[in-house]
């Protein structure tokens, strides 16, 4: 099992936004996270990535214990992840974009970066190379140099992906990718997440487009009210009752 | 790029045949610019990459400029060797002043600074320990001497500043393309997505602090020699303000917008020295109606120049 | 411990005054998240007119009363009005523009207002009259208190209870405070935010005319770059008692009068705004929500 969650916590002020919450991600597995607009699952991801310390609990990633560690040494260590709200680098060109995704694999130092050493060089062509590999595995070619503020809204998710995928991680974390998709873009974002799985990532999604996440998940976690109400394969969860009662409330 | 180098080309060419066209008052307000312009440029690497409001900077600019003073007058250290000294114990300070606050939301983290730079100028007021020489400061700062020249005339120490200013523009050329200069701008852009990917926030946002206050040292020691003196005046609170101006109306991050703010705000109102009183008032209404008409700033930074390899399939 | 009553009268005086400007900055940056860099010269720019109102207008009638109230309320009305025009000019043309262009513009507009002083009434100094407030001095146990101290500080603390009812119990008052929270929610509440904001600079300019005008009665010693020295003190007390918090800026102001005048008297009197700087940043980093503010959460 890649990520295990063990016990999670987290309050905020007064509201508990997450309470008492496990569960486990198999390697390799497409896991989603369903549940009402405010039942926390947000709140999970940021857990995962270090935006936000659990109050109590423990987070286990591919057998190492990374709760409550900064964002930029989870990402280290393997994990990457899109934001609900698109939160790219708006002045920037989609390279230098997607290149973020490779910061953390950079050798040179500040102090190459500052006089040229020959590392520089090698370091800067590998990683743009890297780069150019993700915008053609996107079909982003077109964009390369565009900026990224300038573009259309499925071509920004599409380049957070990129970004994401750049940091070449074990587990990859979406956060509502399909939101404001049309029913084209969709499709073509499903096609990619299995692609991404089969190169041995990792994935966790939420949605909320049913269809999409009955089709691509394999195993699904339920959460309502900050807890885990259901989880199992799509088939058991769409016909759980109590599924079907936070969605649709009871009469 | 090409495009630009050109421009580069003919802005060092005018330079470097500008004092002899001109008389001498107004070869020093070439030093002058050239050396507000490295200090200004220091001052983007926090402000206009990093995107963080400094608004102390020249403070750093007077820790170069007193070490030399310092070390020069009272130690007898010859002024060439003042300066590694001066800019290691610079970019200390950065990094002693910065790591407190370097997490302070933007406008607090802009009063902080505005506190470091007027504790600054009050300890330079006051004579501390005794080597500040207060409010009138310290005179008799010697020239540099390197490879046996000494560089004393009005000219040589032009030409010094200028070359000062050209080394600096090819740092921050440098620091632009590299990972540095990177995660500097994904760290202005949106700090989450920086750190999500691996910027570790800490490290970058104080060593902009570092870098800035280092080149603005370096600035400081070339204009103690150009006056041979140091007083506290030019690194208070309103030398911040105006820096911070330079980099914002001519443009972040943009080595041409900075150079433009520079010659804008000091060099504009040289020309209207008649209208003394009546300059700085201009001036304001002129930030004013900049921020409003250009707020971008006069010459903004172009991203999306990418090396060749990656642009051709 | 005569002394130390003494400088606690005086730091009562000169924080009453940083608290009436502060409340301009903290209500500003509340509604706004700016901060008004030129607020100070605007302070500066009411002694500068009360003075003129006052030798032009009523020349050899100084100390009398009704002179004295004209004063003030030509000033004030005058200020409040300069105030809603400065808002007009440099910063709402940027309601949406990024921080840092209004953060240039207020800084514009503050180097404008100064040295539109300086163009006006020329580069130095000029000096209030001695008698505007009726002095009079009275010892009380070692004390000396004067006239002009209590008059200040009494007429402050009505002010301030004033503006207290006015924002707690009144319509535009929560208005204000709603729009502090959060402008697009008090937007959709039907609160008009520009006519909001309007009130809070004509207010907050208001308040600090009078602290201007004070500070011309008390120190008595213009010069046209005043503003910006009691403007940053001013803004200092605002960020220690929090803010954003208008009670907090009046808790501010008095805490950072008393703690002005303690170090000069009993530390150093040239280190005095140097550690008040101290004082900041120590406050900056271990609670810079300040004394009486919160902390919002940002949603991720």
């Amino acid at each position: 099992m890649l990520l295990q969650l063990n016990n999670i916590c987290k309050t905020f002020g007064g509201i508990v936004a997450i309470n008492d919450l496990s569960f486990e991600v198999k390697k390799n597995q497409i896991l989603g996270v369903i549940g009402p607009n405010g039942a926390g699952k947000t709140t999970v991801f940021n857990c995962i990535t270090g935006i936000y310390k659990p109050d109590r609990g423990k987070i286990y990633f591919d057998g190492k214990d990374i709760t409550g560690l900064k964002p930029h040494i989870i990402s280290k260590l393997g994990i990457a992840r899109t934001f609900q709200t698109i939160r790219l680098f708006p002045s920037m060109s989609v390279a230098e974009n997607i290149m973020a995704g490779r910061h953390t694999s950079c050798r040179q130092t500040w102090f190459d970066s500052l006089i040229r050493t020959p590392r520089y060089f090698r370091d800067e062509k590998e990683n743009w190379l890297k780069v150019k590999y993700f915008i053609e595995l996107l079909k982003l070619s077109e964009y390369t140099s565009s900026i990224v503020g300038s573009l259309p809204y499925g071509i920004q998710r599409k380049i957070e992906i990129a970004r994401a995928l750049a940091s070449e991680p074990k587990l990859l974390i979406l956060d509502e990718p399909a939101a404001g998709l049309n029913t084209k873009e969709t499709e073509e974002l499903v096609e990619l997440i299995f692609q991404i799985k089969n190169m041995g990532i990792t994935i966790m999604l939420i949605e909320h487009d049913m269809d999409m996440m009955m089709s691509l998940s394999e195993y699904i976690i339920v959460m309502n009210f900050g807890e885990k109400i259901a989880e199992g394969q799509p088939n058991d969860v769409q016909s759980n009752p109590q599924v079907i009662e936070a969605y649709l409330g009871s009469d | 790029m090409k495009k630009n180098f050109i421009w580069y080309v003919v802005f060092f060419a005018i330079a470097i045949v500008y004092p002899h066209f001109v008389n001498p008052s107004w070869v020093d307000i070439g030093t002058t610019f050239a050396l507000y312009s490295v200090v200004a440029l220091s001052q983007d690497i926090v402000l206009g990459k990093a995107g963080m409001f400094d608004m102390g900077h020249a403070a750093f600019f007077g820790i170069g400029a007193y070490t030399a003073a310092i070390l020069n007058t009272a130690y007898n250290i010859p002024i060439i060797y003042t300066i590694p000294i001066a800019i290691i114990l610079s970019a200390l300070f950065g990094i002693i002043i910065s790591w407190p606050i370097i997490h302070l939301r933007g406008d607090y983290l802009l009063v902080a600074t505005i506190g470091f730079n007027i504790i600054f100028y009050q300890a330079l007021q006051n004579n501390v320990f005794g080597i500040t020489g207060g409010p009138n400061g310290i005179f008799g700062v010697s020239t540099p001497v390197i490879f046996g020249i000494n560089i004393a005339s009005q000219r040589a120490i032009y030409y010094f500043a200028w070359f000062i200013l050209l080394i600096t523009m090819l740092i921050i050329y440098n620091i632009d393309k590299s990972k540095l200069g990177r995660a500097f701008h994904y760290l202005r852009e949106s700090e989450l997505a920086a750190e999500s990917f691996g910027v570790n926030k800490r490290f970058y946002k104080v060593l902009a602090f570092a870098l800035g206050a280092a080149v603005a040292s370096l600035a400081g020691v070339v204009f103690a020699v150009q006056y041979a003196a140091v007083s506290p005046e030019t690194f208070n609170f309103t030398q911040s303000v105006l820096f911070f101006t330079i980099v914002i109306v001519g443009g972040p991050s943009s080595i041409p917008g900075v150079l433009l703010g520079a010659f804008v705000m000091f060099v504009i109102p040289q020309f209207f020295r008649e209208f003394a009183t009546a300059r700085y008032f201009v001036f304001g209404i002129a930030m004013i109606l900049t921020m409003i008409l250009r707020p971008q700033g006069i010459w903004p930074a172009k991203f999306g120049k990418l090396p060749k390899y990656i642009k051709e399939s | 411990m005569e002394i130390f009553l003494q400088q606690i009268v005086n730091g009562l005086a000169i924080g009453s005054i940083y608290a009436l400007v502060a409340i301009g900055y903290t209500m500003v940056y509340g509604v706004m998240k700016l901060i008004n860099f030129a607020h100070g010269d605007v302070v500066a720019l009411a002694a500068y007119i009360g003075l003129t109102v006052l030798m032009q207008a009523f020349g050899m009638h100084v100390d009398k009363l009704w002179a004295v109230i004209l004063m003030f309320v030509i000033t004030s009305l005058f200020i409040s009005m300069f105030g809603i025009f400065l808002e007009r000019l440099a910063y709402r043309p940027l309601r949406k523009a990024p921080r840092l262009s209004a953060v240039v513009s207020a800084l514009g507009a503050s180097l404008a207002i100064e040295n539109g002083i300086m163009l006006i009434w020329g580069p130095n100094i000029k000096v209030f009259p001695s008698n505007v407030f009726p002095s009079a001095r009275w010892h009380i146990s070692g004390v000396i208190i004067n006239s002009t101290q209590i008059a200040i500080l009494l007429l402050s603390i009505i002010l301030m209870l004033a503006l207290y009812i006015f924002i707690n119990k009144t319509k535009i008052g929560t208005a204000i405070r709603a729009s502090a929270i959060d402008q697009d929610a008090a937007k959709l509440m039907g609160i008009d935010v520009n006519s909001i904001i309007i009130a809070i600079f004509a207010l907050g300019s208001f308040l600090g005319s009078i602290g201007g005008l004070f500070i011309g009665v008390y120190y008595r010693e213009l010069y046209f770059q005043m503003g910006w020295i009691y403007g940053l003190n001013a803004f200092i007390a605002a960020i220690i008692g929090g803010i954003g918090n208008i009670p907090g800026a009046m808790l501010g102001g008095m805490l950072l009068g008393i703690f002005n005048v303690l170090i000069a008297g009993y530390v150093s009197n040239t280190w005095a705004e140097a550690l008040t700087f101290v004082l900041l940043i120590l406050i900056l980093i271990v609670k810079p929500t300040g004394i009486l503010g919160e902390r919002v959460a940002e949603k991720v």
